[in-house]
């Protein structure tokens, strides 16, 4: 794989592709090289469009250690040269690793333990308030300031409330019992809370979090959270109150939620039942489908995804489920969606594995595709998940890759696309053997641009 | 200096159109950044090496989320000066910034 190209493999290629001599291209490059330099005496900066900058940054003058004799020396100011490159290049080099995103850590050791002893304390109160204003002001409609930051902490929100959601949408009306004993769950803890903070919950909560930093403890106040707090910066304080604040609405407004859901369900569960023949129904499809057949018209391939256009409660869910599920999701190995006005592959793809350049791969595993840039929206999809750790491909999730871009490369090739050798290339690039594989004829050139490339 | 007055130049001293400078630079260009996506490592004289290294995930901290954070791993792209360039460059007074 890495291997050195010496300079004057890099001229004959360039010479072939350019059409001009060796000779020629050999002394181009020596001319654009010293025209670089001379770029970089006189402005400090060259810029090469498609590729990258190169600059000249001055270091000051720092104390080192020579590591040969462990002395310590003075290292004179210069100037070192850096190259960076485009945003293009950077990500086409970071390739295999580009659907790898940052992980948060649960167990954070040097995050201080009473952070979290009051976030629960925290969480508790705030689950009791809310479940008083359910009861003071019923059928009120949630004020729309609560509604609009709340998507953003989702995954803030307690993880047994998605649960519980989750089981009584499935279930549909089954489980109107479990439904009243969720509601129950949650009343009890009502009589505990004192009647202050009952009243007037949300501006109440966020004093209380903030007094008793600022009277710094003076008088002792009889909760349990005011006595932990005092270590606590009041940034951090006022960071928490907000989360909580935010925290109570969500759970206020999924309870409404699932009111409503159920309903619904009532609804989809017939047609679920009449065009679903699988038993494994993903949660997450009965919200894609009442909006297919809401747009069963729709043509499929437009550029922007309007999903997060907020239509019914019932697609508001999707977000929700999905990452409530994502373990369930990571123990099957194909996800069966349907299609949803406009997505594209791409998009599937992008937002299934985080990186959309692997939308061949959703393209070979569904046979009855055509064209690969149409999808018809209301159409069911078969969405092949990574199996590997961390969401990563394994060694057959990469064979199904390749054989996705090697189908999308016959049927470019078939229409005489020129993106078809670039197909052949990335099929390359995810399985070595192609013609292990290959079920369709390759073509010379592309091959030899494929392997070129390796 | 930017592309323009780079092709401005090439197109000049080797006697080109411009269209003909960039077109043979854009070759340049792509050739590399392909070699490059491979994996491999190449050496232009007088200008540098060029190749690619992978840095290790890492645990970082995320003052945003206050939380920390594991970084995946990532391929990078390695540019080492050439050590003429580097002598040549190194003393040179800045007087543009």
């Amino acid at each position: 794989m890495s291997e050195k190209v010496t300079f004057s493999e890099l001229v004959e290629i360039i010479a072939e592709e350019s059409e001009h001599s060796k000779q020629f291209t050999h002394d181009f490059l020596k001319d654009f090289v010293s025209v670089i330099n001379e770029g970089l005496e006189s402005d400090g900066t060259v810029n090469i469009a498609g590729w990258g900058k190169f600059d000249l940054q001055r270091v000051d003058e720092q104390e080192g250690y020579n590591p040969q004799t462990d002395e310590k020396m003075l290292i004179p100011a210069h100037n070192k040269i850096v190259f960076k490159p485009y945003k293009d290049v950077r990500e086409l080099i970071n390739a295999p690793y580009a659907h790898m995103e940052p992980e948060l850590i649960e167990e954070s050791e040097d995050q201080p333990e009473e952070t979290e002893q009051q976030e629960n304390t925290g969480r508790s109160k705030a689950e009791e308030s809310e479940s008083v204003e359910d009861q003071q002001q019923d059928e009120q409609p949630s004020s729309t300031k609560e509604m609009e930051p709340q998507d953003d902490f989702i995954p803030t929100a307690p993880p047994t409330q998605f649960d519980k959601e989750k089981d009584s949408t499935e279930s549909g009306p089954i489980d109107s019992e479990e439904q009243e004993q969720q509601e129950a769950e949650q009343t009890p803890e009502l009589p505990e809370s004192d009647t202050e903070s009952a009243e007037t919950p949300k501006p109440e909560s966020s004093v209380v979090e903030f007094e008793p930093e600022a009277t710094s403890s003076a008088s002792p106040l009889d909760r349990p959270t005011a006595r932990r707090k005092n270590s606590i910066s009041i940034p951090m304080v006022i960071a928490a109150s907000f989360l909580l604040i935010l925290i109570a609405g969500a759970a206020w407004y999924f309870s409404i939620l699932t009111d409503n859901s159920q309903e619904k369900s009532k609804v989809a569960l017939t047609t679920r039942q009449a065009t679903n023949s699988t038993k494994n129904v993903q949660p997450d499809q009965k919200p894609s489908q009442d909006n297919a057949s809401a747009s069963q018209n729709g043509s499929a391939k437009s550029t922007k995804p309007d999903a997060n256009k907020p239509k019914a409660a019932a697609q508001k869910q999707v977000t929700p489920n999905k990452t409530g599920n994502s373990d369930k999701d990571n123990r099957k190995n194909i996800d069966n969606i349907t299609i949803d006005r406009g997505q594209t592959l791409w998009s599937i793809a992008e937002d299934t594995y985080g990186n959309p350049r692997l939308w061949p791969w959703i393209y070979g595993t569904n046979e009855p595709l055509e064209d690969p840039d149409v999808i018809i929206a209301g159409n069911p999809l078969d969405v092949p998940l990574p199996s590997g750790p961390n969401n990563s491909l394994n060694a057959s999730d990469s064979l199904g890759v390749s054989k996705g871009f090697l189908a999308t490369y016959r049927w470019y090739k078939d229409h005489q696309s020129d993106k078809a050798k670039n197909h052949l290339w990335a099929a390359k690039l995810y399985y070595e053997n192609l013609r292990d594989i290959a079920d369709v004829q390759i073509d010379q050139a592309d091959l030899k641009y494929a392997n070129q490339a390796r | 200096m930017n592309t323009n007055e780079l092709v401005d130049r090439l197109a000049e001293n080797w006697d080109l159109s411009q269209a003909e400078a960039r077109r043979i630079l854009d070759t340049f260009v792509e050739t590399i950044t392909d070699h490059l996506a491979a994996g491999n490592s190449f050496t232009i004289p007088e200008l540098g090496t060029f190749g690619t290294k992978t840095r290790e995930s890492r645990k970082s901290y995320n003052p945003h989320y206050e939380q920390y954070m594991m970084l995946p791993p990532k391929r990078v792209v390695d540019f080492t000066p050439s050590k003429g360039l580097k002598e040549d460059l190194e003393d040179l007074e800045q007087d543009h910034e």
